[in-house]
């Protein structure tokens, strides 16, 4: 082979996510297969300590523009062996996650937000009938209210700038990947640095996310620290 | 090396003989017939029914002389006999199976699509971009109206093209003229009315020059439903190079060329038949016909000679672009038929001239169809209220006079707000007809 066939060259994004900045808008955020396929192996990680049976279905709430926020996730999901089932997160979606509630035997839910809730709620259905039993991810605007209802196993589905992350069983603070992010409590807010390669790197970036950290070991035997939300 | 001709994604499959597409949707097709007839319970059942098993079919002519057709009520039943989620279409489950999206699903429980890792959804969707001037390193604005797909912004890998994933919804607006402006995007996957609505209102709150926001673009896919003439001439006045896009039966997406002739019915992905509306024989090339699709590169749950209730003009030309696949013109859905004074209405009769008044301008409107048949055409028509010229009755009084004079039928006209119109959702469209 001559030199001038080979040509080194960067690797191009996969494809450009968004997350919400402090000043109410967007951010975007081009990532590589590379950081997504990280991002896939921690939320497997987690995923796994819920013991689920290969087979089982789990309900995804989502809108299109989150694949930063959610493609990791759908992605362990699948590797793990299970079935995605996706509805939108949007007002008008209600009818069917009602019919995937109802026709679909769930293990569990995730991505379940206000909108979700408001939906069902419009049609007259009530999401603790729907979801009763079965674990449930909540984004940070549901997690509250759902967590109050009788009868449902709701855990935490958190975003905090380019930070994304779920709770373990043990349902306890939200597992930050330590090899991908370095986490500090700054005056009761998350600041953040990335500590490998990515198509964006990250220094001392403020989330705006007000909480606190809890660096012990959780009873589901990962050390990565917790985020508590306050 | 051999030069590819650049004008093509996949120049082979896009321009390939006719006669040589035949004979690879035959060999697909005979691959199919026993796979789904050992898997598929609900084809089991149905082909038991009309006696007919895979020893009978050893031609592409045998297939469509002797399967029998399936439907979305056939499914449906499977499904509430069964408990079966899928209605007796899945040929294999998990792991394999990874995801399940859905049909919009307007009446009724939506129909469940289940997915392998990846599916031939996109294939034709990558011809068309490329057709539209995507290369390898260009900036796709990503813009689908749902996520039941599932997370498919990886799925551009093959192309070199990279995808911004934006929220269909003209509350994301700002958003999209911010990566607009920020990365030059040279395609726009896909926006429809109630987005350029929103770029209308957007436009007037924030003086934005939209023209010039999207000037990167050299293909904007629209996409729902009809155009409108007022949605029509928002585009023409900010220049998008707009394509128009259909769905191919649930098994793909169909979108204009550049010779703006109907849409490309990918015929490798898909076997398109074109039934007579009133009978299962072939309607003549040009004609309206029914659309009966089976799909060939699915094997979780393939649909075998689907009736999709489309209506449409189909020709099997070769276009001026060069490829040889069909081309389709979508008319409406036969379900939607409207039959006033025995006159046939499809909501296609409507857009064309219901936007002209100064109130509705929008061209928001829904057909009530109660039943079939009906002897005076009931409309609901968006209007605003702000632009009223002579009070609501006189607007109505106006509006039945052009139905007049357009269709030559008695009408009975119900206004409703634009914001309570579009309201009526999904994201990407208003429903165009609506039992009352
Ligand atoms: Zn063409």
């Amino acid at each position: 082979m001559t030199d001038s066939s080979l040509q080194k060259t960067t690797l191009l994004p996969l494809t450009i996510g968004r997350f919400r900045n402090t000043d109410g808008g967007f951010t975007t955020l081009p990532f590589s297969l590379v950081e997504q396929d990280r991002a896939r192996r921690y939320a497997l990680r987690v995923l796994n300590t819920f013991h689920f049976r290969t087979g089982s279905n789990i309900l995804l709430t989502s809108t299109f523009d989150e694949t930063l926020q959610f493609m990791p996730f759908e992605r362990a999901v699948m590797t793990y062996g299970m079935v995605v089932v996706s509805a939108d997160s949007t007002p008008w979606d209600g009818k069917r996650v009602e019919s995937i509630a109802r026709r679909f035997d769930l293990t569990a839910a995730a991505g379940i937000s206000k909108n979700v809730v408001d939906g069902l709620n419009q049609l007259g259905f009530k999401i603790e009938e729907l979801l009763s039993g079965i674990p449930v991810w909540a984004k940070q605007d549901a997690y509250d209210d759902l967590k109050a209802l009788p009868g449902m196993q709701v855990y935490r589905y958190l975003e905090a700038g380019p930070l994304v992350g779920f709770e373990c069983s043990q349902g306890n603070g939200v597992h930050i990947d330590r090899f991908e992010w370095n986490i500090d409590e700054i005056d009761g807010e998350i600041v953040a640095s990335s500590r490998l390669p990515r198509c964006v790197e990250f220094n001392n970036f403020r989330t705006g996310l007000k909480a606190h950290i809890d660096r012990s070991a959780c009873n589901c035997g990962n050390t990565d620290p917790r985020i508590i939300p306050e | 090396m051999t030069e590819l001709d650049d004008r093509y994604l996949d120049p082979a499959v896009e321009t390939m003989p006719r006669e040589e597409l035949e004979r690879l949707q035959e060999s697909r097709i005979l691959q199919l017939v026993p796979y789904v007839y050992q898997r598929s319970p609900l084809v089991r059942e149905l082909w038991e029914k009309h006696g007919v098993t895979p020893d009978d079919i050893k031609s592409l002519a045998d297939f469509k002389a002797k399967v029998p057709f399936m439907d979305k009520d056939m499914i449906r039943d499977f499904r509430d006999r069964n408990g079966d989620p899928f209605g007796g279409l899945a040929c294999v489950g998990p792991p394999h199976m990874r995801g399940v999206g859905f049909t919009s699903g307007t009446t009724g429980d939506p129909t469940p699509l289940p997915r392998p890792e990846d599916n031939a959804v996109l294939i034709t969707l990558k011809r068309e971009l490329w057709h539209m001037g995507m290369r390898p390193g260009d900036h796709l604005t990503y813009l689908l109206f749902t996520f039941r797909e599932g997370m498919i912004g990886d799925r551009w890998m093959d192309t070199g093209f990279t995808p911004i994933c934006v929220q269909h919804s003209p509350l994301d607006i700002p958003y999209l003229v911010q990566i607009s402006k920020e990365y030059r995007p040279k395609s726009l996957f896909m926006i429809s009315t109630p987005m350029i609505l929103g770029l209308e209102q957007y436009e007037k709150n924030t003086g934005e020059n939209i023209k010039e926001a999207f000037s990167s673009y050299e293909g904007i896919v629209f996409g729902g439903e009809p155009m409108s003439p007022h949605i029509r001439k928002l585009m023409d006045r900010w220049e998008f190079p707009v394509y128009e896009l259909t769905s191919l039966g649930d098994v793909a997406t169909a979108t204009e060329c550049s010779a703006h002739d109907g849409m490309h019915t990918w015929e490798d992905v898909a076997l398109i038949e074109h039934l007579d509306p009133d009978g299962n024989t072939d309607a003549e090339d040009g004609a309206r016909g029914e659309m009966v699709v089976t799909a060939l590169l699915d094997d979780v749950a393939p649909l075998i000679r689907f009736r999709t209730d489309d209506l449409i003009e189909f020709t099997r030309k070769t276009c001026v672009c060069g490829r040889t696949h069909g081309r389709m013109k979508p008319l409406g859905r036969k379900g939607d038929e409207l039959v006033v004074n025995g006159k046939s209405i499809l909501p296609i009769d409507i857009f064309p001239f219901i936007g002209d008044f100064p109130e509705t301008r929008t061209g928001l409107f829904q057909i009530i169809r109660p039943q079939r048949e009906t002897e005076t055409l009931k409309l609901r028509v968006g209007y605003d209220a702000d632009a009223l010229q002579d009070g609501e009755d006189a607007l109505k009084a106006r509006i039945k006079e052009r139905i007049n004079a357009e269709l030559g039928l008695p009408s009975d006209i119900e206004l409703m707000s634009n914001e309570e119109m579009v309201k009526l959702g999904p994201p990407n469209k208003i429903p165009r007809v609506s039992k009352s």
